[in-house]
């Protein structure tokens, strides 16, 4: 038995949070529902229910958790996204923020979450190589510059609808961006130039698709 | 006496769960109910002189610990799930709501289950 391994005797449980994890954060309180949807009953001319029209499945869970040093005390906005591991998920995936807040007191910072992920926005598309769901590991070097290149496998997304910064600037395709046969590139002269012009600047490019989340990609400035 | 038998001494009780099981939990919370829609129609001065009843159905809520033998995952809403009723008959429901909550402590899975008399048919074919 390792240390901090909880043991059970006799009937055995399920303990705990499942496979919940969301980096720089440890939960308190979560809750799941695997499949809600919006439900209307169709009743006879008498009033008794004979039918049960389900749309627009989705998932939702919410939670408490506290802030880890790692963590940040700026709640994410709601309608933006957080790469977040449920506790039946196969593996981590963005969920959608419907609500979130940070609440202070004398102890421990603590972070509420209430999270969405309709079937319809589910896996639309995704990077060919990927770490906590964003494209990572791309410099742009002030001494060299060249375009950021990565490839995005699309799913049931069928093209990019809108590519916009950690700022809420949009950028303009075929000037700042272009996407063609899978890869997607940052031009080099025009937004990454003027975005990035100090080593250790980092800046991130959110795209947008026709159908399911967004992905991202995170570029760090460095000078060779 | 069995261990884990349960003994009453005096006057007698209707007590726990009576025949209640549903695979891979245990009830803590149990609420069963036989209810309709209810129209009252009041009189001039506003004294009830009619109710009208419609839509009838049980409506069963659970509360349950998940045994390791159990499922993290809650039911979809619109899943038919099989249980035995308290009074021992083994029943589909509609599931009209469900949802697992986690803490350091037992996981558990809250249900709320309605069966309509016009929905047999469809909720046992």
């Amino acid at each position: 038995m390792a240390a901090g391994d909880a043991v059970q005797k006799g009937q055995q449980w399920k303990l705990s949070y499942g496979d919940l994890a969301y980096t720089g954060y440890m939960p308190t309180a979560w809750s799941i529902k695997t499949e809600d949807s919006d439900d209307e009953i169709i009743p006879d001319e008498r009033g008794a229910t004979i039918t049960h029209i389900l749309r627009n499945p989705r998932r939702t869970m919410s939670g408490d958790l506290l802030i880890k040093d790692t963590g940040s005390i700026t709640p994410p906005e709601k309608g933006s996204y957080v790469w977040l591991h449920g506790p039946d998920d196969a593996a981590a995936k963005y969920y959608y923020v419907d609500d979130s807040s940070v609440a202070f007191s004398t102890g421990v910072t603590r972070l509420s979450l209430s999270l969405l992920l309709e079937d319809s926005q589910a896996d639309g598309a995704e990077w060919d190589s990927t770490e906590n769901g964003q494209a990572t590991g791309q410099n742009f070097d002030l001494t060299t510059p060249a375009d950021i290149t990565d490839d995005i496998t699309l799913n049931s997304a069928t093209a990019i609808v809108r590519v916009v910064d950690g700022a809420g600037t949009v950028l303009v395709e075929d000037t700042d961006y272009s996407f063609s046969g899978g890869t997607f590139t940052l031009g080099k002269d025009e937004w990454l130039a003027t975005t990035l012009d100090e080593a250790g600047e980092t800046a991130t490019v959110w795209v947008h698709f026709d159908v399911g989340a967004p992905i991202s990609i995170v570029i760090t400035c460095i000078e060779s | 006496m069995a261990a884990g038998d349960t003994v009453q001494k005096g006057q007698q009780w209707k007590i726990e769960f009576a025949s209640f099981a549903y695979t891979g939990y245990l009830p803590t919370s149990v609420t069963n109910k036989l209810t309709s829609d209810d129209e009252v129609v009041p009189d001039e001065r506003g004294a009830t002189i009619s109710h009208i009843l419609r839509n009838p159905r049980r409506e069963i809520s659970l509360d349950l610990l998940i045994k390791s033998t159990g499922s993290i995952t809650p039911p979809a809403k619109g899943d038919y799930i099989t249980i035995t009723t308290p009074e021992n008959v083994s029943t589909k429901f509609y599931c009209d709501d469900a949802t697992v909550s986690f803490s350091t402590g037992i996981s558990r899975l809250s249900l709320s289950l309605v069966r309509e008399d016009s929905m047999a048919a469809t909720y046992d074919a």
